[in-house]
């Protein structure tokens, strides 16, 4: 199957270890890849100029928000895009899940996928205290946004030109993922889950969210509430 | 009667700081300032008037009325100065974005 009409979105903070593996992997089925380098300061860049993805680099660290972002509004300008993937840096992700889930799109005929990790039963390999933090965030969320998901808090998705369009990520840190969703609610976008496996090994844990941040994304979406409801 | 009062200054500046025009805010910001410079120089230089004031409000203290109308309305402006600050990151990361993206096009070619 060819996915010319794909764009893949990797944001990239400090991956030197992991990024061109994971590039490789994605370029077997993905030809369109750009991996937006947010002010890393390891030699992630380098690595990513080893393959072929289309490198752009942020002069300032601004957060995987403003990532996915410059990502898409990238991909944008390529007439012939139909649909854009996010995909995690880290290796967490499955390019077979991609895959998959692009499939599901078409299928369903739907704006957006949202990748889920507790959609299947088997969420033994999931860190006990993320999957608690994640819990919370996902009610919390539910609560804000009125969108019923098993799992708010995934990199993996899958959207069309429509959605790309309509989208606008202006919250630069994690607090994005919450945002989505609730562009998703206002713009009345037809979403749906599917379930991914997320790949969990020492490195990738190291890399996840502390707890203190989800108190970060908390007040971030406060406050872009009343933003929002005040412009 | 307190109470009353307290809840009246809390509401307007809830929808100074937050329900009104970019310019409106702005003013809002200001008056803020201004209400509590008047009423500390006011204070200082004849504390009777605001002694008075504060005795008819039922609050006791003239440099009480001073204090809660100080701490109710720095909460405010802090979240005005905030929400400014969110805003102009927004416009500061799309400029950026931007430019990423046109170095990243030159690069290329």
């Amino acid at each position: 199957m060819s996915n010319n009409d794909t764009w893949v979105i990797v944001p990239v903070y400090n991956e030197e270890s992991v990024i061109k593996s994971t590039l490789s992997n994605l370029s077997v089925s993905f030809p369109n890849i750009v991996c937006i380098n947010d002010g890393s300061s390891d030699s992630s860049e380098n690595e990513i100029k080893k393959t072929n993805a289309v490198l752009i680099n942020h002069i300032y660290n601004m957060g995987q928000g403003a990532s996915l972002q410059t990502g898409i509004d990238y991909a944008l300008a390529d007439k012939g895009a139909k649909y854009f993937i996010t995909f995690d840096a880290d290796g967490q992700h499955r390019v077979k899940d991609a895959i998959d889930m692009k499939e599901y799109l078409k299928e369903n005929k739907a704006d957006i996928i949202l990748g889920s990790r507790f959609i299947e039963k088997n969420t033994n390999n999931i860190p006990k205290k993320k999957r608690v933090l994640l819990k919370i965030a996902t009610y919390f969320t539910s609560i804000t946004t009125g969108l019923k998901l098993t799992d708010t808090h995934n990199g993996l998705r899958i959207f069309n030109r429509k959605t790309a369009n309509t989208i606008v990520i202006r919250m630069n840190g994690m607090s994005h993922a919450s945002e989505i969703l609730s562009q998703i609610k206002y713009s009345k976008l037809t979403y749906k889950e599917f379930p991914v496996k997320i790949i969990y090994n020492d490195y990738s844990k190291s890399k996840g969210q502390s707890t203190l941040n989800l108190v970060n994304i908390l007040f971030d979406l406060l406050i872009n509430f009343i933003n929002r409801s005040t412009k | 009667m307190k109470i009353l009062f307290l809840l009246g200054f809390v509401t307007i500046c809830f929808l100074l700081t937050f329900y009104s025009s970019d310019a409106r805010k702005n003013a809002g910001f200001k008056i803020m300032l201004l209400v509590i410079a008047s009423m500390s120089s006011l204070l200082i230089i004849s504390p009777n008037i605001i002694n008075e004031t504060a005795n008819f409000l039922g609050i006791g203290r003239g440099a009480d009325l001073v204090f809660y109308l100080f701490m109710i309305s720095s909460v405010f402006i802090i979240a005005r100065i905030y929400l400014n600050s969110k805003r102009l990151e927004e416009k500061l990361s799309k400029i950026a974005r931007e430019l990423s993206i046109i170095k990243s096009r030159n690069n290329r070619k």
